[in-house]
């Protein structure tokens, strides 16, 4: 395959011009003219390369592969020139020189490495012309190798320099050699997979065998070396794999007389298919976890087709929840591109990988990482399979009805038999095509990838149900208090929140007969109140507030997408959520995903009661004066639809003496009451919009005075454009631009008199103690000063006779004192 | 000789000017502070623009290690103190020629030639005997400090004995002021108009260098006394005779830097009149010194604020002084404060968007946290004159920011300043601040284990994280729960005859009753128990009342004139209850910082 391209992209040289007899060619007199007045510009005839251009223009065509040979060549016969010149030097009078890193060197490595690099220039000029064939990865090894070697270069001229004049010391060399022989076998092995992997590429049918040696230098006991191994091969059967499963030949078949090329290429495939197998071995050893990974991870998801997919499925999925973030990560990513990607292997890998992610979930008891479950998210489900099909065949069956009409009634004309009977050929013919292809394909059809879906969502459906059950059990065992199980490392319970946002996602596919136990799930859940009796306990298996309020959004969403059609009893969703907006705090639960259940549970609830709506307004109301206004906006907003949709509620504005005829079977408000239903909501007045208004965000204290200039009487219609969320984000500190508006005021301030109370802050100064100091204060100076005085003559008289030179006393003098000073 | 100058020199270890000397300049900050303000002087009114233009381009960058509090009113040169190293020698050149032109040509200053000086110029303020007096006066404010090696014969003063410097120091600090306006014709309450007029009055002309070397002297007695005493009398002479500093701008400033240092660094006393000094400084002259006064006493403040030290019960104290002096002129301080808490604001942005260790830190840093009191307590002082709702706003939810950057026990007293603030601007402010949902989260703090029953006292501790053992001794909980209790009645202080207070009080009474289901202490029980109690009688009063009303919510005139009346009395019990534990909370506080 690479050779092929490979050959298509060599630019032949341009086509030699008509050959003409030179007797032909009749110049011009004006080209004569031109050529004796210019004898200069023709000097070049003179100096052409006839025998070069006869070789290019009159010889075959030459392909990058004569050109390597040519270059090898040219190389080997330059390295034997550099070899005769070095060993002209004795190797013997050469002191080793010790490098930082505590390793020996030597004249004679110094040689060996040049040579060494001699080999790697050589090669890595090999590799620069495949640049564009070779990955990444190859390329990365590359410009390490190289960056190792200019480091070596750098080592090595000084050494050089130093080691001219050195005496042997025989005994370490020994030693030495050993090291040097390692890293030169490693430079060697390197060099020997890029030869191979380069071989490879460019023609993989003539050196199929050059796998096996591949493989052989990745069972090296170096590391490196293996990791790079698995990398090449990597790359390499990235790029050879053919486009269609390799199917071995049976006994029988073996048996067979075959051509030539049959037999090539079975020996082809058989040892590629070999020497995958191998490969996919390597992820078994621990030491290579992320390379193998790497290598596995990206084979499946370049050749989902190809044999043994199975293998790699099932070793990705296994790191799928791998502690390891960089190999999860990967293997998510794979997994996901797999479902996204459903074209390269027909959707069969996808029930497979969702099957073996159940069952994964299932053996671990459902504590892995999140990120297990939300690969699911990429799954597309399509309605319409099989439909359109179905359609199709639909229309062409009115559409040949039609013809046959058609064509009875135009029965007269003869000529028209002969056209049926070709039209029935060409389209018997097509049919068959179209079978042919489909054989060839693996395009599955509607029918079959009707059931694998099926597989999928139930495969899916019963992951997420598995995890709520798990969920509820643990909920469960808290209170038999069960000390022994402790929540796993990734929380208590990991896989809750992609299984609720899948159902959410998934709502749709799930079959109606399960919504009902859906729903007592949920329901249960988000009554598993995390306030107990039991404070003792650590209580971190129960569900947080969002978790909760979560199940809450996922009920309702549930409920809307099946279009309310089902008969189940929401109120005990809106009982939580009256008391979770009490637990909510702020920092510890998602704000977010309670503006959602604001939006989602009460302004797009189409009929609401009216005792629940009146409790729900006056609860949000007194929400809003305890938090933060992100919190506060949100609950505003919601209330205002709320007031906005139930005209009646209005009433909570207005002060009407006894609550009016409006209020409820309970005369008087009940702030503490859990159920909305019985808290006599609407016997009250939303007196919090009057503080509310004095709140010192103005966006709050205007939405509070529009709330309370809403109209009982008049119907308004028109509903607010912001939806809690979007008040949520708006007014989260975060989103804060703490601009500060900056126009010039002026501040009109009373000028205060000067405060008479200044009088009394001058301190109150005891004269005489003051003299006293100040005294005290002048007898020291003056000591020290006088003292120093005494030094200085002191110590001028001593140097004076010492040193007859007046100014450098002076100066030395002046230095002590100075310092003193300072 | 020797031994006395040994004892001596022990002495001066010990309390002299030296040692003081040597100390300020430990603290490079100073240095470095005083240098910044040369060019200030020389922009002019450019420093407004710089101000303005600062941030702006600080908007741009993101990088927060480059958003520094202090920064804010701009950077200055470090084209130091040129005049102010120049000036010894200059005014030495200028005195010399003074004393040349006496006749008289005393070196050693002996106790009768001063008496009868001293009378001349008391009773007849005579001139010469005047320029004789300063002179004598410089010397003894130098004496010990001058530049030594090269003392010239002819100009060396010498002072006799003990008995006549303090004399010399004394009388010319007090008398100075008074003869220079006696000999210049000025009342006592002449204005800096009055002294810019002097210009033309020929008799300035030659009293100008004698008022010039009268500031000289002070200003260098100012710098190199060591003694509390000498300094605190000295500032406040000097403060009298500040107006004449009119002519001398040069020395004006320099005496501002002198003051903002003695300010931060002085003991009480001196601090106090130092900051006087800066307060009259900025009062007498124009904008222009106002604003280098302010600008450098909050930089110092700041820079004060980084070092730990012993005495940061001073700290208050300079956070007052500086509100005071903002308050002088609300409409310049105004800008500063907007600058400042925008880059506050800034800061607080990156750390919220980022959580970075860094930014977190920055954000616990002495200095943004006294930064916020500072303004704080600016707002709260002037809010109630002046419209200071953009700052108001600005600041309140940079404290919310604050308070909900890193949610934990462990920073339990930041929170608990936090909400202080909040409370503090309400109360002055007279808007609505939600601090509920912040105060009761504090209640589930709970990290203690039954069995550990340390006694470890809070009362150290003044860093902004709490060390990790104290989260499991029993008085953090308690510290826990009394704040919450302190925090929520000053809260419900304010609004308790608000129309709108059982509402407010319904879920903190909620979660506090919650609590006490929950809790295990008794101890803790009883107490949260007692506010349930006073909370409910103060709703449950509210509520009679406003049974009785007739107006609607809208109706925000009729709300706002609600139980005015009761509100004046302030006889409820719970009124006296909340006042109480309140004032108790003061009480403790203080006792903590003694």
């Amino acid at each position: 395959m690479g050779k092929s391209r490979r050959k298509q992209k060599v630019i032949p040289p341009p086509q030699l011009p008509p050959d003409v007899p030179e007797e032909d060619i009749e110049f011009s007199d004006e080209d004569l003219k031109y050529v004796e007045e210019n004898t200069e510009y023709a000097r070049f005839v003179s100096r052409l390369d006839t025998a070069a251009i006869d070789k290019q223009c009159g010889g075959r065509v030459k392909t990058v592969e004569d050109k390597y040979e040519e270059e090898r060549s040219k190389k080997k016969t330059l390295q034997e020139e550099k070899r005769n010149g070095e060993i002209l030097v004795d190797p013997v009078d050469v002191l080793p020189v010790k490098t930082l890193d505590g390793k020996l060197h030597y004249r004679t490595e110094s040689k060996k490495s040049k040579l060494a690099e001699a080999e790697t220039d050589e090669a890595e000029k090999d590799v620069l012309d495949d640049e564009n064939i070779l990955n990444k990865s190859q390329r990365r090894e590359k410009a390490k190798k190289s960056k190792r070697e200019a480091k070596k270069h750098e080592k090595d001229f000084p050494n050089e320099i130093l080691q001219e004049e050195e005496t042997p010391q025989a005994a370490l060399l020994a030693e030495v050699k050993e090291e040097l022989s390692a890293a030169e076998t490693f430079e060697n092995k390197k060099n020997k997979l890029a030869e191979l992997g380069m071989l490879l590429l460019s023609d993989p049918e003539a050196n199929i065998k050059s796998l096996k040696e591949m493989l052989d230098i990745c069972k090296d006991e170096n590391t490196k070396i293996v990791k790079l191994g698995l990398l090449s091969l990597l790359a390499v059967f990235k790029d050879i794999i053919p486009g269609y499963r390799i199917r071995l030949p049976t006994e029988k078949e073996l048996e067979m007389k075959i051509s030539k090329e049959v037999k090539k290429t079975r020996f082809y495939e058989s040892t590629l298919l070999k020497a995958y197998k191998k490969l996919i071995r390597f992820e078994k050893l621990s030491v290579y976890n992320q390379i193998a990974n790497r290598c596995l991870c990206t084979l499946l998801e370049a050749v989902p087709h190809f044999n043994y997919r199975d293998n790699l499925l099932i070793a990705v999925v296994r790191n799928i929840s791998s502690p390891d973030e960089v190999v999860r990560r990967l293997c998510c990513s794979t997994i996901r591109s797999l479902f996204s990607n459903e074209g390269k292997h027909g959707g069969e890998l996808t029930v497979q990988a969702v099957r073996l992610i159940a069952d994964h979930v299932k053996a671990h008891n459902c504590q892995l990482h999140p990120n297990a479950i939300e690969v699911f998210m990429s799954i597309r489900f399509d309605e319409d399979i099989g439909k359109r099909d179905k359609e199709d065949e639909h229309n062409k069956k009115y559409k040949k009805n039609n013809k046959r009409k058609a064509q009875e009634e135009q029965n007269q004309v003869q000529e028209n038999e002969r056209k049926k009977s070709k039209q029935e050929m060409m389209s018997k013919i097509r049919d068959e095509v179209s079978a042919d292809y489909r054989g060839v394909t693996y395009e599955p059809d509607a029918k079959e990838r009707r059931k694998m879906q099926t597989e999928t969502l139930s495969a899916v459906f019963e992951t997420y149900f598995r995890i709520l059950r798990n969920t509820m059990y643990t909920i469960g065992e808290r209170t038999e208090e069960n000390p022994t199980s402790n929540p796993g490392a990734f929380g208590s319970h990991p896989l809750l929140a992609p299984c609720l946002d899948g159902l959410a996602k998934f709502t749709q596919q799930l079959d109606l007969d399960y919504i009902g136990d859906l729903m007592n799930y949920l329901k249960k859940l988000a009554s598993s109140s995390s306030v107990s009796n039991n404070t003792k306990q650590k209580n971190s298996k129960l569900l947080t507030v969002s978790e909760r309020l979560r199940c809450c959004l996922v009920a309702f969403k549930v409920m809307r997408s099946n279009l309310n059609a089902l008969n189940v009893d929401l109120q005990d969703f809106f009982v939580q959520l009256y008391n979770l907006i009490l637990e909510y705090r702020p920092g510890r639960d998602s704000g977010v995903v309670l503006a959602e259940s604001l939006k989602i549970m009460l302004c797009d609830d189409r009929h609401q009661d009216m005792q629940k709506a009146a409790a729900f307004v006056k609860r949000l109301a007194t929400f809003a004066l305890c938090f933060g206004c992100a919190e506060s906006m949100s609950a505003l907003v919601t209330l205002k639809t709320l007031l906005q949709k139930n005209v009646k509620c209005r009433n909570l504005l207005e002060n009407d003496a006894g609550g009016g005829s409006v209020s409820g079977s309970i005369a008087k408000y009940q702030p503490y009451e859990t159920d909305p239903n019985l808290s006599g909501a609407l016997a009250t007045v939303l007196w919090e919009l009057s503080l509310l208004s004095k709140h010192y965000h103005p966006a709050i204290s205007t939405m509070a005075t529009t709330v309370s200039n809403m109209n009982t009487s008049q119907s308004q219609t028109f509903l607010s454009a912001v939806t809690p969320q979007q008040a949520f984000a708006d007014f989260s500190l975060v989103k804060e631009s703490f601009e500060l508006k900056n126009e010039s005021r002026k501040l009109n301030k009373r000028k205060r008199e000067s405060l008479p109370e200044e009088a009394k802050n001058v301190p109150e100064i005891d004269m005489v103690k003051l003299s006293k100091k100040l005294k005290e204060n002048f007898t020291i100076l003056r000591d020290i000063k006088e003292d120093e005085r005494e030094r200085m003559e002191l110590q001028s008289e001593k140097k004076k006779p010492l040193k007859k030179q007046n100014n450098v006393v002076k100066k030395k003098l002046k230095n002590p004192k100075s310092k003193k000073k300072i | 000789m020797g031994k006395l100058g040994k004892k001596a020199r022990k002495f001066a270890k010990k309390n002299l000017q030296s040692v003081e000397k040597r100390s300020r300049k430990l603290k490079p900050f100073i240095k470095k502070k005083f240098a910044k303000r040369n060019e200030r002087h020389q922009a002019g009114d450019k420093q407004e623009k710089k101000v303005e233009q600062q941030p702006k381009k600080r908007c741009q960058e993101e990088e927060f290690q480059d958003i520094a509090i202090d920064a804010v009113f701009g950077k200055d040169d470090d084209e130091v103190l040129r005049d102010g190293d120049s000036d010894s020698d200059g005014y030495l050149d200028e005195l010399v020629n003074e004393t040349d032109s006496d006749i008289m040509k005393c070196k050693v200053l002996s106790r009768s030639f001063l008496a009868t000086c001293c009378d001349m110029v008391d009773k007849e303020q005579y001139v010469p005997a005047l320029v004789r007096l300063l002179n004598w006066y410089r010397a003894a404010c130098q004496y010990g400090h001058e530049p030594s090696g090269i003392a010239r014969p002819n100009i060396y003063y010498d002072i006799e004995d003990s008995e006549t410097f303090a004399k010399v120091i004394i009388f010319v600090l007090q008398k100075a002021d008074h003869t220079f306006r006696s000999i210049l014709g000025l009342s006592d309450s002449s204005t800096k108009e009055k002294i810019l007029k002097l210009k033309n009055n020929p008799k300035w002309d030659s009293l100008k260098p004698l008022v010039k070397s009268f500031f000289r002297s002070t200003l260098h007695l100012v710098k190199q006394a060591g003694d509390l005493e000498i300094i605190s009398f000295t500032l406040t002479q000097l403060r009298v005779s500040i107006v004449f500093l009119a002519a001398f701008p040069d020395l004006l400033k320099k005496l501002i830097k002198i003051s903002v240092h003695l300010w931060v660094t002085g003991e009480e006393t001196i601090s106090q009149q130092a900051f006087l000094i800066l307060k009259d400084i900025s009062m007498v002259f124009n904008s222009e010194c106002f604003d280098s006064c302010l600008i450098n006493m909050y930089k110092a403040f700041l820079h004060d604020c980084d070092i730990p030290k012993a005495n940061s019960e001073q700290r208050p104290f300079l956070r007052d002084s500086l509100v005071e002096l903002c308050s002088q002129d609300v409409q310049k301080s105004y800008t500063k404060a907007s600058v400042s808490i925008t880059q506050l604001a800034k800061l607080l942005k990156m750390a919220l968007a980022t959580k970075n260790k860094e930014a977190v830190e920055k954000i616990h840093s002495g200095e943004y946290i006294n930064c916020v009191d500072l303004w704080v307590n600016f707002i709260a002082a002037n809010v109630q004159d002046c419209d200071l709702q953009p700052l108001l706003y600005t600041i309140v939810q940079v404290i919310n920011g604050v308070a909900q950057l890193i949610i934990g026990p462990r920073y339990l007293l930041l929170r608990v300043k936090c909400i202080h603030w909040l409370n503090h601007l309400s109360r002055t402010s007279g808007i609505f601040i939600p601090i509920a949902s912040l105060v009761l989260d504090m209640l589930e703090y709970k990290t203690t284990n039954d069995g550990e029953k340390q006694e470890q006292k809070l009362e150290a501790v003044s860093t902004v994280k709490l060390p990790k053992n104290w989260l499991k001794s029993q008085n953090f909980q308690e510290q826990c729960i009394f704040s919450v209790i302190e925090l929520l009645a000053v809260h419900f202080a304010q609004w308790s005859f608000h129309i709108s207070f059982p509402d407010l009080a319904t879920i903190p009474v909620m979660r506090l009753k919650k609590f006490h289901e929950r809790s295990t202490m008794e101890g803790l029980k009883r107490v949260v128990k007692r506010f349930i109690e006073q909370v409910e009688s103060n709703i449950e009063f509210v509520q009679r009342k406003r049974d009785d009303v007739t107006f609607s919510p809208n109706d925000q005139q009729s709300a706002d004139t609600f139980m005015q009346l009761e509100k004046q009395n302030a006889n409820a019990p719970y009124t006296q209850y909340y006042q109480s534990i309140i004032d108790k909370a003061l009480g403790t506080n203080k006792k903590k910082k003694k």
